[in-house]
């Protein structure tokens, strides 16, 4: 009884001071935004003032505490002023892996809105009501205290819709800019993809932070892919220490659909993330890769739930990390096969090495099925750099920096080789290679 | 060739339609059992039946205000209809005066009772080899083979009469493993735990037979809190079976025992358990919930813990047997079978806590679920900063036999020392076609087939039990599957 007393003590406050965030935000003015959204605000605000911010006895929270995070006292922002010139800068190198939206506190920014396929959310809503019914479909707050958070404070995003048989040649990058020059700050953002039929899309979303306080992203996507269709989604958390991340995507996919998600976690200070996809058509294909690279006091938590919902239906993760330092890794990934999901295949990998003796790593690979006609499994490992393959590297003369750089390069290249778009993989690779070492190698 | 006959006789029983809980009979064997309800009059009342001294009393009193404080934990992977638990009777004894002092001192119908078991209580059978310590609802009723083993200094008891005699040990080691506040259903069993069984073997000594407890419950609206301690002194070895089994009822018997295992340096303990109590019938009516802590503590150098299970019966099992692996160079070992069918579910797992310098441990955890059932593992597996070199290998096996029933795996995997290696391996998967196929086509029906395929797919782990356990496990296993296979 007592613990749960406690339990409200310390997530009172910080919910007392979203509540009064939200009552500053939206009561004055409703943005234009449609009541069909202002509902599922108040909504999701009652639910999360309902959920209180989950502690380390919620299950899901186990292993990750929000509390020091929250602690840190963050002030909602959206959008703001901003020199176009600074928001430049920060974007240009960014320009060869794709088309590139900026995301500015929250708030879609640039011309990049062709009222099409791309567009802001905020624009989105305001025209088209299907839309608005939709939003939340798919990433529910029920039960989520981070997603209920998000839509709490819904306001903009980029919207992404390829239409049927349509390919989009250049990636999409989304580049989420917190601007932490003032004060602490979250920022919320609310994506919507859609891939038609026969379509192909490719996404990127980086974060970047701006001055020198801490930033918090709270980003939530919500993406269908069609039939035959296939999306492709890189993550890449590479700020500095004072930028952080809650992320959670979900997507769907239809028959015979495919997505590809890679998350590289490489940067950044606590780093929560939340990738969900639901096989909900048969012959539909997932793989998740995901690869934490951390040193510092570095958290990275990835959290992964795969729906099998229906037959024929194949998955597959492969999550590494390498910890350092004081970090701490994190693991959850369930496979759940739902009845009769006969014939599905979901196979899940995460390899850990721990280097340091102030890291650790907290793993829980999960299986939940409730159909037989399946195959099922996960592995998972924690270790060191093997002796006989060091061994092997010192005989032939390479130093134990020398031979320790090259091991971890080719562990941690195991998951970065699946990124399909090329320059966003070199620029990884070499960001990895000079983080292990391993560009110093002659 | 016996082999064969064997198998046939577990066919036959695999066909009959409606195969009977074996063990579902009732004693008419009269009891003294107290009032239904839980307050520290009943746990006074309790000890004082038992005449016991005054720690013992506080010690369960303060077990009980832990109880009063704690909540029941609902995060295991089973759903069950909530338990009263003013409406359960915290004591049944067989009725008589003063404890056995021999065999002909035990109520001839309780003789029946355990014949009935097989049971080899009578020292005529002493050739079967089993020291056995019986516990019938919540009192141990006799002890057999107490000579040979106390002229190798082995101590052999029940629990109250430990409590009575070797009050030192008792009081040095109960609640060190599992304490009185460690978790709901271990506080309530340390307030009200009526009886169970005490071993204690001296430093180098082997203990030659294996001992034994089974436990049955008997009366009606009883719970069973039995508690037993187990301590091997250094270098002492000794293998422990358990047994389980319940009359057939609707309602549901609450089971929530506590057993502690101390290994000293060098020392070594063998724990197996076959767990058959009453698992409900079709429908999920009736059973047993069985709430089990179970733990194990390496706390000398080079110690070993090992269990081993076989868990076919109860509507719920919620057990997970542990170890904690403190003594540098310790070994810890996990085999299960879980078999659930019907309308039955199971939580089960272990947890591995490496401590020491160069622990191993190793799970291999083999479950099966058929019918409606749901059968989970949850283990744990933790590193220790302090457990340089620390290593597990963790491999934990789901079978799904129909399409109505659930196998999940929940491993909890925590690390804190770079230098420790931790492997685990989950399958989950059905009996092949092509494995059903080669059979078939060589003369084999499918039931057999699906008997031996079982029987080879649990062989790592039955292969660990004692020998006379090992016969009685496999004909379970295949008892416990009958008519699921179609």
């Amino acid at each position: 009884m007592t613990t749960v007393v406690a339990q409200q003590h310390t997530g009172a406050p910080i919910i007392e001071r979203i509540a009064g965030e939200f009552a500053r935000q939206f009561s004055t003015s409703e943005n234009g935004q449609p009541s069909l959204i202002a509902d599922l605000r108040l909504r999701a605000l009652e639910e999360l003032q309902r959920l209180g911010i989950p502690t380390v006895r919620h299950e899901e929270w186990k292993y990750t505490n929000l509390f020091p995070l929250l602690a840190k006292g963050f002030t909602h922002v959206v959008g703001g002023a901003v020199q176009p010139s600074a928001l430049e800068n920060m974007t240009a190198p960014l320009q060869r892996w794709g088309d590139v939206v900026a995301m500015y506190n929250g708030r879609f920014v640039g011309s990049r809105d062709d009222g099409q396929v791309l567009l802001s959310l905020a624009s989105a809503l305001a025209a088209d009501t299907a839309l608005c019914a939709r939003i939340g479909s798919l990433a529910s707050f029920d039960d989520k205290a981070i997603v209920a958070w998000n839509t709490a404070f819904l306001n903009d995003g980029v919207v992404l819709r390829v239409p049927a048989n349509t390919t989009l040649e250049r990636p999409i990058v989304v580049a989420s800019v917190l601007d932490a020059r003032e004060h602490n700050v979250v920022v919320h953002e609310r994506h919507f993809v859609e891939v038609g039929s026969g379509g192909f899309a490719q996404l990127v979303l980086v974060q970047r932070a701006l001055g020198d306080g801490e930033s918090l992203l709270n980003q939530v996507l919500e993406g269908w892919v069609g039939e035959s269709a296939r999306l492709v989604i890189v993550v890449v958390q590479d700020g500095p220490p004072r930028s952080h991340a809650l992320t959670t995507h979900t997507i769907e996919l239809a028959k015979e659909a495919r997505v590809e998600m890679i998350t590289v976690s490489i940067g950044g200070g606590f780093v929560r993330n939340m990738p969900e996809v639901r096989l909900s058509g048969s012959h539909a294909d997932a793989h998740l890769y995901g690869l934490t690279l951390a040193d510092g006091t570095m958290l990275v938590d990835h959290h992964t739930a795969v729906e099998h919902r229906v037959p024929h239906c194949t998955s597959n993760q492969l999550y590494k990390a390498i910890l350092d330092g004081r970090a701490t890794g994190v693991f959850n990934g369930k496979i759940c096969v739902y009845p009769d999901a006969q014939k599905t295949s979901a196979y899940q990998a995460n390899r850990n090495i721990v280097l340091s003796r102030r890291a650790t790593i907290d793993a829980k690979p999960q299986l939940e099925i409730y159909a037989n006609d399946v195959r099922c499994t996960h592995g998972c490992t924690v270790g060191r750099l093997d002796d006989e393959a060091m061994f092997y590297l010192r005989s032939r003369g390479l130093s134990k920096a020398e031979a320790e750089a090259l091991l971890l390069t080719a562990f941690a290249e195991e998951v970065t080789t699946t990124i399909p778009i090329s320059p966003v993989r070199d620029d990884i690779n070499a960001t990895i290679e000079h983080l292990l070492h391993a560009d110093e190698l002659a | 060739m016996s082999e064969r006959v064997e198998s046939t006789d577990i066919l036959d029983q695999l066909t009959s339609e409606d195969y009977q809980y074996k063990y579902g009979f009732e004693s008419p064997i009269e009891e003294e059992i107290v009032p239904p309800g839980l307050d520290e009059t009943i746990i006074r009342m309790i000890s004082e039946k038992k005449g016991e001294p005054e720690w013992m009393l506080q010690w369960r009193l303060q077990a009980f205000r832990y109880w009063q404080q704690m909540k029941e934990p609902h995060w295991a992977n089973v759903r069950y209809s909530p338990i009263d638990y003013q409406a359960i009777s915290y004591y049944a004894a067989p009725k008589r005066s003063g404890g056995p002092k021999s065999l002909e001192d035990v109520d001839p119908e309780l003789r029946r009772t355990f014949e009935k078991l097989g049971i080899p209580l009578h020292e005529q059978e002493l050739l079967a080899g089993v020291a056995v310590d019986a516990v019938l609802d919540s009192v141990s009723v006799a002890t057999t083979f107490r000579e040979k083993l106390r002229s190798l200094g082995i101590i052999f008891c029940s629990m109250s009469e430990a409590i009575r005699e070797h009050p030192d040990l008792v009081r040095k080691y109960l609640g060190t493993v599992v304490p009185p506040n460690d978790n709901f259903f271990a506080a309530l069993n340390s307030a009200v735990f009526s009886d169970g069984s005490f071993c204690y073997v001296p430093p180098g000594v082997r203990c030659p037979i294996e001992l034994s407890t089974y436990f049955r419950i008997n009366a009606r609206n009883t719970g069973q809190f039995e508690r037993t301690l187990i301590i091997a002194d250094e270098g002492a070895y000794v293998s422990y079976l358990e047994g389980c089994t319940a009359p057939m009822r609707d309602e549901n018997q609450l089971h929530a025992a506590v057993v502690e295992l101390v290994a000293l340096a060098g020392a070594e303990i063998k724990y197996s358990t076959v767990q058959n109590w009453y698992p409900g019938d079709k429908e999920g009516r009736g059973g047993i919930y069985n709430f089990v802590t179970k733990r194990g503590v390496c706390l000398g150098d080079s110690s070993k813990i090992s269990w081993t299970q076989v868990e076919t019966g109860s509507a719920i099992t919620w057990k997970y047997p542990s170890v904690i692996l403190k003594g540098d160079n310790s070994v810890g070992e996990f085999y299960s079978v879980a078999v659930t069918n019907n309308r039955q579910q199971a939580d089960t797992g272990t947890k591995m806590t490496h401590i020491g310098r160069n622990t191993r441990s190793r799970i291999v955890s083999k479950g099966i679920s058929a019918g409606y059932s749901n059968n989970s593992y949850r283990g744990l597996v933790r590193i220790n900063p302090s457990a340089d070199g620390a290593r597990n290998f963790s491999q934990c096996d789901s079978l799904l036999i129909g399409d109505k029933c659930g196998a999940h795996t929940f491993p909890y995997i925590e690390v804190a020392n770079p230098t420790a290696i931790v492997e685990h391996e989950a399958t989950t998967s059905k009996i092949g076609e092509d494995i059903l196929f080669y059979c078939n086509q060589r003369g084999i029906d499918t039931e057999t087939a699906v008997a031996l395929i079982i029987n080879g797919y649990a062989r790592e782990v039955l292969s660990k039990l004692p020998l006379e356990f090992a016969v009685e496990a496999q004909k379970l296993l295949a008892i416990s599957l009958e008519g699921s296979v179609g």
